[in-house]
């Protein structure tokens, strides 16, 4: 079915090549038409050619020139030195108009138009006519003459004529005509034309082109888009055609199609101006079928070389081969080669040495030059080179900087960046090729880390909920058993401690979901400009019996300046409220607690120092990890996520949090930025 | 007598809040799941309370209570696992007058049950308590006689301490307001605070803890961490 219609593209393309000199032909010759038309209106108002003026005006003016040759063989004759010498034959002693006077013949196998002049003052006449046997009297040849249909005669002021453009009324104020009355009113003449006009002379041509203008003229308004649509139509199918194969349906390129753009052209040039020159050779013969022999085969060389320039473009073009064909593109492709091939340091050696060159030529030419206007110019040249440089320069160092600020904000965090490797060129492009590729490695893993960390945080909220329920139960049922009476004090103490885990049991999977909450960064944070000298305050306040519970006292130094940073007040709280509660559970009793706010230039401190009432026997790095407290052993309140969550918290608002421990020493550092 | 419906899949925590809410005298009515409880509603027309577990089998809480609401203004307290504000807040917007998280402190899940039933039969009369003539200043149920220096939260009255009492009544008669440590330290003792340190921050604790049901989760005076402190503005 493919094959087939492929097959069926070809021939309708063939077909296409035919018809379209065709109508290219019609097309042309209806708008040459009108455009004759439109310059001589007469041709349209006349029946047919005879009545036009292309006829009338060609027709006088020979008779004209018939008249004028009669006249001087007259003047000749009366000089008695006969001018009429060369004629073909003579016929003396014929009566004209009662006198005695000889007829002239001139053999003309050329014209069509044929014709007897009459020169009654000098007793002569002159004919083109045959001597025949039916030609020897002056009747008898106007006789012969008055057979054609189209005939034109002149005799003592009358015009007896067949064509109403040439009858008397018509032509008296001619200037021609008049002119010819006035000079030769002693002549009469006897003009007509052959019948079919036999010869292929003026008239012949003519009347055939007016017949065909007038002819055409009528269809133009028909012709035009008729010939223009099939154009169109006939173009697009020969475009569709172009380069199919039956096999594949794929463009087929051959050996010629292969060749460089530029030496088709050549040959393509050289075979249109063969063409052309056969054609204008055309003009050297007066043969009709000569010309249009001439003229059909350089148009027909013509045509087909368009053909070939047209089948080859076409092919070129869709296979997007008709850039790359050229010679200019296979040097480029060369230069650009050997130019990548070059190390960057070379290639800016070579650029700024050109540059060098360039503008130390024209300063040299500068100095020398003697002309004021070549100096002028070469000056213009200099600055057009300085500022082409700059532009260049300038430019380079837009895409250096688009480069470096890319991976800036690789560095910053923000793997979101894609650069455009097309905007930039050799090395550029490849660190632009490289960076996104960095970016985009980069964004997928944190993209990877983060959809985990979000699964991780919904499993555990969702294990914490099911753990709640019957925690929910554990809890209520102790409490409602520490309202029983017991049967001895063995089993009061074993319900304190069922109290007790119930109770830690219940912190541990609320810390658990704020905690992985808190290091997956999936909280929605409302910043604000927070006092931080107020919260510490209201956090110190609300910590007061606890400390005093167990004889810590709260030395506080706070500053007089502002501290004002940007945090959401919930969530600092609760790093406050951590490291608060940690002291509380951990700092030695009956010591004292320093909390100071430190503000600087750029940023407010919160300091939080105590005494660890246990040996403090890990890092630093290891009391932040979840689940590892100050003591080894594990059995008293607290989840020990309350240093992590407070961590995350922190970073998440854009803070720093670090903890330092010299022996007992537990400091516990955290840095805003001041606002 | 008053009558409390306790919905939740757990029998046994069914059964606990039984126990805690028999000894306070409440009669209790028992569902197991949305369906139940939407029958039992029905059914008895004298229903003062429900409390109600949003993830349940058949039909959940949420779905259940919207259903109740349509054609009752019975108090709902939400007693759920879910503890995100956002599940709070979905409780809250689809018809529940309040919000327990589990595991619950028993205590808090009687007070809290108590203020709904006080609010829902004894509305009209908690304002006749203190209604004298003279400076009234409340915020919600929470009602400030300044004649006789009475303090009455959800019908109860309240005992403070003279300081106390003047903070309250300061953040009271300007409720909505947010004031920060110095201001009120400035507007209370009127004199300008020296370093006052966490002394007010100490007695708005202390406050909280006789006015809240739970301290942490503050009704009236609420903290803004950083910023100060405020009664909120509740009708």
């Amino acid at each position: 079915m493919k094959k087939h219609s492929i097959c069926m593209a070809k021939v309708i393309k063939n077909i296409s090549y035919v018809l379209v000199p065709i109508f290219l032909l019609l097309l042309i010759s209806s708008i040459v038409s009108i455009l004759i038309v439109q310059k001589n209106i007469q041709i349209k108002n006349a029946d047919n050619y005879y009545e036009t003026e292309l006829f009338t005006d060609v027709y006088l003016g020979d008779v004209y020139s018939i008249y004028n040759s009669a006249d001087k063989g007259l003047m000749y004759e009366e000089n008695s030195t006969p001018y009429i010498t060369i004629y073909d034959d003579k016929q003396s002693d014929v009566d004209i108009y009662g006198k005695k006077g000889t007829i002239y013949y001139f053999n003309n196998h050329s014209s069509n138009l044929k014709y007897l002049v009459i020169n009654k003052k000098a007793g002569f006449a002159q004919t083109n006519l045959e001597h025949t046997m039916k030609t020897d009297t002056i009747d008898e040849i106007i006789q012969e003459l008055n057979k054609n249909k189209i005939y034109w005669n002149y005799e003592q002021g009358n015009v007896k004529t067949s064509i109403n453009s040439l009858s008397l009324e018509n032509i008296r104020y001619n200037n021609i005509f008049e002119y010819m009355i006035q000079q030769s009113s002693y002549l009469n003449a006897y003009t007509g034309l052959l019948n079919d006009l036999p010869y292929d002379d003026a008239y012949a041509v003519s009347k055939l082109e007016c017949n065909l203008i007038i002819n055409l003229n009528k269809i133009s308004a028909f012709i035009i888009p008729v010939s223009l649509i099939a154009l169109v139509f006939l173009v697009n199918f020969i475009f569709k055609g172009i380069g199919k194969t039956a096999q594949t349906g794929e463009i087929y390129l051959n050996w010629f199609d292969r060749w460089k753009l530029e030496i088709v052209f050549l040959i393509s040039i050289s075979m249109a101006l063969f063409g052309i020159y056969i054609f204008a050779g055309s003009s050297i013969t007066e043969s009709i079928t000569l010309k249009v022999t001439c003229m059909g085969i350089g148009l027909f060389i013509i045509y087909l070389d368009a053909i070939l320039m047209v089948e080859t473009i076409v092919k070129r073009i869709k296979t997007h081969t008709l850039i790359k064909s050229t010679i200019i593109y296979l040097i480029y492709k060369i230069v650009r080669d050997l130019v990548a091939d070059i190390k960057i340091t070379i290639k800016v050696f070579l650029i700024f040495g050109g540059f060098c060159l360039l503008g130390f030529m024209l300063t040299v030419l500068i100095v020398l030059t003697s002309s004021n206007d070549q100096r002028f110019l070469y000056t213009i040249m200099l600055l057009t080179l300085g500022f082409l440089s700059f532009w260049y320069l300038y430019r380079k160092i837009k895409e250096f900087d688009t480069v470096k600020n890319a991976l800036k904000s690789i560095y910053e965090g923000n793997t979101n960046i894609k650069l455009n490797p097309s905007e930039q060129k050799g090395v550029l492009k490849e660190m632009t090729i490289y960076i996104n590729d960095i970016a985009g490695g980069l964004s997928n893993a944190i993209n990877e880390s983060l959809k985990s960390e979000r699964l991780k945080t919904e499993l555990i909220t969702n294990v914490s909920h099911d753990i709640k329920t019957p925690l929910t139960s554990i809890i209520n049922y102790v409490d409602l058993l520490k309202k029983e009476k017991m049967p001895n004090e063995k089993c009061t103490e074993y319900l304190m401690i069922l109290d007790n885990k119930s109770q830690r049991l219940k912190r541990l999977t609320e810390d658990l979901v704020e905690a992985s909450k808190a290091s997956s960064g999936n909280i929605k944070l409302k910043m604000e400009q927070i006092n931080v000298v107020e919260l510490v305050k209201q956090v110190s306040g609300e910590f007061e019996d606890k400390f005093k519970a167990r004889g810590l006292e709260e030395v506080m130094t706070l500053p007089k300046d502002t501290a004002v940073i940007m945090a959401d007040g919930r969530y600092l709280y609760r790093v406050l409220e951590n490291i608060y509660s940690n002291t509380a559970k951990y700092a030695m009793e009956n010591t004292r607690v320093y909390l100071d706010v430190v503000v600087q230039s750029k940023s407010v401190v919160i300091q939080m120092k105590n005494i660890s009432q246990e040996k403090l026997n890990i890092s630093a790095d290891e009391l932040m990890q979840r689940f590892v407290r100050g003591e080894a052993s594990r059995n008293t309140e607290g989840s020990g996520l309350g240093l992590s969550i407070a961590s995350s918290l922190t970073q998440l608002q854009g803070g720093k949090f670090h903890i330092y421990l010299d022996g007992d020493l537990f400091k516990i550092t955290l840095g805003f930025e001041r606002i | 007598m008053y009558n409390i419906l306790v919905v939740d899949d757990d029998k046994e925590i069914v059964k606990a809040v039984e126990i805690y809410l028999g000894k306070e005298g409440y009669n209790i009515l028992k569902a197991y799941d949305g369906m139940q409880a939407l029958k039992i509603v029905d059914e008895n027309p004298n229903i003062h309370l429900i409390l109600l577990d949003i993830m349940m089998p058949k039909m959940d809480g949420i779905t259940t209570a919207n259903l109740i609401r349509e054609n009752k203004s019975i108090p709902i307290i939400m007693l759920s696992a879910k503890s995100e504000d956002y599940d709070k807040i979905e409780g809250l917007n689809n018809g529940a007058d309040d919000y327990i998280t589990k595991p619950f402190n028993p205590l808090e899940l009687i007070a809290r049950v108590n203020s709904q039933i006080r609010r829902y039969t004894h509305l009209g009369s908690i304002a006749d308590k203190v209604q004298e003539e003279g400076n009234l200043y409340s915020s919600g149920d929470l009602i400030i006689n300044d004649n006789t220096k009475q303090v009455v939260v959800e019908g109860k009255e309240v005992k403070l301490t003279p300081t106390e009492y003047n903070i309250l009544k300061f953040l009271t008669k300007n409720k909505g307001i947010v004031y920060s440590i110095e201001q009120i330290y400035e507007n209370v003792w009127e004199e300008e605070s020296y370093g006052a340190e966490n002394i007010i921050a100490v007695h708005i604790r202390h406050i909280r803890e006789k006015i809240e049901i739970n301290p942490k989760e503050p009704k009236y005076l609420k903290v803004i961490w950083g910023i100060g402190y405020k009664i909120e503005k509740l009708n």
